[in-house]
């Protein structure tokens, strides 16, 4: 979709136009359902977080501005409501089990559950290995490819919206696709 | 940028390639479905809020019109005198009392209501109370 009819879009999303909301949802959710896929590790939580975006997007469009990235906001909302339910999460978790300081890494490894097996017949052992891989990296760096991958932004622009440096988002990104592509070629 | 973080982004971006084999995950139908009609359900819900908000800030205007043409005079310890009243001014008077009070009162509101809308908790509750307590109001005044 060009910028023009997506600014079009856009003023009639914000007059709540149930046409242009539907149609922004048709556009982007893929891209929002994989980002929340990827990095929850659950299909049924991210789609109950790809509902909570759009949500959060309807009760607040009224106050976007489009000065041509709406993947930006749209975006930040959806890895905002992701980290809230890994904190949430890993709260719960330490509730639950009276774990110590530190139990990141076992969030992390419960998160990297993917237990869909549809999904799993359809990808390639290769793809599969890789999913496997990006679920069990940190998730700060796990979030700073995925939102590349999805969202299209560059890494300057995800730098803003995670509000953390440039330099910041590239290491990240960068330690993280090494440790992706150690690991593919370690298995083979 | 610098040359060095120029550098570090040309390298990852390159090195975004090796994601190109992470297979494609597509919400489902009954998931998209679910979340169409989510949406359009909140569309309607935030209309309705819009529509009944205009409604009671028009009335709440109007009863404070009301009020500022009655009391005025005696608030100023004038005595209500027999005086041939201008129909031009009063309706100015009033119109001028009812636009501000609506807009000030939708802007209450409307603030109230868009300030919270990031927050986990809904905002609706809040809403629905603030509108609830404008209705108990309206309906005051009417019986005034």
């Amino acid at each position: 979709m060009d910028e023009v009819d997506l600014g079009d879009v856009l003023r009639r999303a914000q007059r709540h136009d149930a046409a242009a909301l539907s149609r922004l949802v048709t556009l982007y959710a893929p891209r929002v359902y994989g980002l929340l896929y990827r990095l929850t590790g659950q299909p049924e939580t991210a789609e109950d977080l790809l509902q909570e975006t759009f949500l959060r997007v309807i009760r607040s469009i009224g106050r976007y501005e489009h000065t041509g990235r709406f993947e930006a906001w749209l975006f930040r909302i959806a890895a905002n409501l992701a980290r809230d339910h890994a904190r949430h999460r890993k709260r719960t978790d330490e509730l639950s089990q009276g774990a110590s300081a530190g139990e990141e890494s076992r969030t992390e490894e419960r998160a990297g559950e993917v237990p869909d097996p549809a999904q799993q017949l359809a990808d390639t052992e290769v793809g599969q290995r890789l999913a496997e891989a990006v679920q069990r990296l940190p998730r700060a760096d796990r979030e700073v490819i995925l939102l590349r991958h999805y969202s299209g932004l560059s890494f300057r622009e995800i730098a803003r919206l995670l509000d953390i440096p440039l330099g910041t988002a590239l290491a990240r990104a960068h330690r993280a696709l090494r440790k992706l592509r150690d690991e593919l070629s370690a298995e083979e | 940028m610098s040359d060095e973080l120029e550098k570090l982004e040309r390298t990852v971006e390159r090195e975004m390639s090796v994601l190109r084999a992470l297979p494609d995950v597509a919400p489902g139908a009954v998931c998209m479905g679910r979340v169409q009609a989510a949406v359009l359900a909140e569309a309607a819900r935030l209309a309705r809020r819009r529509r009944w908000l205009r409604t009671i800030a028009t009335g709440v205007g109007l009863a404070a019109a009301l009020l500022v043409t009655v009391l005025a005079p005696r608030l100023s310890g004038r005595r209500p005198t027999a005086t041939v009243i201008d129909p031009d001014a009063a309706l100015y008077q009033w119109s001028s009392a009812w636009d501000e009070a609506s807009m000030q009162l939708a802007a209450v509101a409307e603030q109230r209501w868009s300030s919270h809308s990031y927050e986990l908790s809904d905002p609706a509750t809040e809403l629905d109370e603030h509108v609830d307590s404008l209705a108990r109001s309206f309906e005051y005044m009417g019986d005034l």
